[in-house]
């Protein structure tokens, strides 16, 4: 089931990846409409990053293409902010707190320029927000794997973009991080920001999202919770595992028509 | 003035070579240094059969242009053949410096190229060596090679900061990944080549890596990382030639010496007085 939408945020088109011969990403095919909270989930190696990689142009695509604001990619980079996988970095690299979410501000004018008075400002409220002002001359090593999270998210936000696509920002954190985080994303999605979380828990997926895409190498399907949110489907993503799944399944039902107490 | 012109001319390459130094540690790519001096090997006997002379700007030239055919050989291998970086380096850098020796022993056995000397340099010969507007040429062109590095790297700072932190996010602003990792390769291809002739290859190696991995020791913000890898870098340079004239032995060595030691003993009291030794700044 995947539905499409008119006047789209973003849409992908036969979008097929590979390494090696192998495709990791196959005949993706589906639209997203403005602000929506869309959570990607599927089975390990279904190729979530791959998908969010090939929509922001990291890897390289066999087929297919996506349009974001109905523009390619290069018209809009100002208006698109990336969450990479935490690991993807160099955590002992000689820098700040501050100094990684003032790389935020990188994109919008020439390298070559230092940042302004207004640019600085925007990466402390950046801070602000995420809670890490207290930390913002602080080593990024020294950090704990939420708060490392916390200034990816605060980098994104100084970009201050329309969409924001961030991989796996829950993996590795704790409670008051995950709590945190979600604060920011349901205030980023107040706003009027589309956004797309890769995401592992299902559980929580039916709290955090309004819009999922399952992936199992295809798009399984991709529609709002509501209509997605199936025993049939999730088998379809998933496989094996029947039992787990129908568990989950009849905890969102639940979710849906909650048992009033008196 | 003899001594000046030594001590200015090792300072000059410890500058540049900290400074270069820098990112290719924090890349991991410091052995790229080691790849680079000897790659470059069979450009300069090319050059020499071509030119006929020694020392000349052809061979510059010829090293230059091995230099940054080394580093697309293997950004090549590492990117088309799937090998790490580490073994893309090491089978480029011992391929093209074995063409190297077999050119100098087949093709240019009369000429005065020794091997040992490309290994080791000789900066003690420095001060007597032609001269262009009163200061050596060799020196002279270190100058000038190190203020064109120091304007780009402050220019360019935030671009080598940001695609040395993290590639990925670069990209999604639209920066170039192949730009600024072939200027730093490029920049420390040139810089290698022309301080090879004073320190030789395996010190140039030497104040690409210890300077900055002293600096990352004890400090961890980029610009202090920079200025205390370039100014280790000096003062290696001066106490080591102070120290070879005080004992009467080669410079170039006793620099290396003075380096390696500084480093091992700063890390043996960073673990002994942990949190104490380090610049907050």
């Amino acid at each position: 089931m995947i539905k499409q939408v008119k006047n789209p945020i973003v849409e992908v088109h036969d979008l097929t990846v590979a390494y090696d011969n192998k495709p990791v990403l196959w005949n993706a095919d589906f639209s997203i409409p403005k602000g929506k909270m869309v959570g990607i989930v599927g089975p390990n190696g279904a190729g979530k990053s791959t998908l969010l990689k090939a929509i922001m142009g990291l890897i390289p695509i066999a087929s297919g293409f996506s349009k974001i604001l109905n523009e390619n990619l290069k018209q809009v980079r100002h208006k698109v902010a990336y969450v990479p996988q935490k690991e993807s970095v160099d955590w002992d690299f000689p820098t700040t707190v501050l100094d990684v979410v003032e790389m935020g501000r990188y994109g919008k004018k020439s390298l070559f320029k230092r940042l302004n008075r207004e640019d600085k400002q925007i990466a402390v409220e950046a801070l602000k927000k995420v809670k890490m002002l207290d930390f913002a001359d602080r080593h990024i090593s020294e950090l704990s794997g939420g708060q490392q999270q916390r200034v990816f998210i605060a980098r994104a936000l100084a970009q201050e973009a329309e969409i924001y696509f961030m991989d796996e920002p829950f993996s590795g954190v704790d409670m008051a991080s995950e709590k945190a985080i979600v604060d920011i994303l349901l205030q980023l999605q107040e706003d009027g920001k589309t956004i797309f979380v890769v995401h592992h828990d299902l559980q929580s997926a039916m709290d955090y999202f309004d819009w999922m895409i399952f992936l199992n190498t295809r798009i399984v399907a991709s529609g709002p919770l509501s209509e997605v949110f199936t025993t049939e489907i999730l088998q379809n993503t998933y496989g094996g595992n029947l039992s787990m799944l129908e568990q989950i399944g009849q905890i969102y039902k639940e979710k849906q028509f909650p048992i009033r107490e008196s | 003035m003899f001594d000046f012109w030594i001590i200015l001319t090792a300072c000059i390459i410890a500058i540049n070579s900290s400074l270069l130094g820098s990112f290719l540690v924090l890349k991991k790519l410091s052995l790229i240094g080691d790849a680079l001096s000897h790659a470059v090997l069979p450009g300069i006997v090319i050059a020499f059969l071509i030119s006929g002379e020694i020392n000349s700007f052809w061979m510059l030239l010829g090293a230059s242009g091995f230099g940054i055919f080394a580093i697309l050989l293997i950004d090549w291998l590492n990117r088309v053949g799937g090998f790490g970086k580490d073994s893309s380096i090491g089978i480029i850098y011992t391929l093209l410096f074995a063409v190297g020796i077999i050119l100098i022993t087949s093709k240019a056995k009369n000429a005065d190229i020794d091997v040992d000397c490309v290994l080791f340099g000789d900066i003690n010969t420095t001060p007597l060596v032609d001269k262009t507007v009163g200061v050596p040429t060799p020196t002279f062109n270190l100058i000038i090679i190190t203020i064109i590095n120091l304007i780009i790297v402050s220019f360019g700072l935030k671009g080598f900061k940001i695609t040395s932190f993290d590639k990925g996010f670069a990209q999604t602003l639209g920066i170039s990944i192949p730009f600024w990792s072939y200027l730093l390769l490029g920049l420390t291809s040139i810089s290698t080549v022309y301080s090879f002739d004073s320190v030789g290859a395996i010190m140039v190696i030497g104040l690409l890596v210890i300077p900055a991995s002293f600096a990352n020791l004890i400090t961890r913000k980029l610009k202090s990382f920079l200025v205390i890898s370039i100014l280790f870098g000096i003062i290696s340079c001066i106490s080591g030639h102070l120290l070879a004239v005080l004992f009467d032995i080669p410079t170039v060595p006793t620099i290396g010496v003075f380096m390696g030691l500084i480093l091992i003993t700063t890390l043996i009291g960073k673990t002994l007085l942990p949190n104490k030794l380090e610049v907050k700044a």
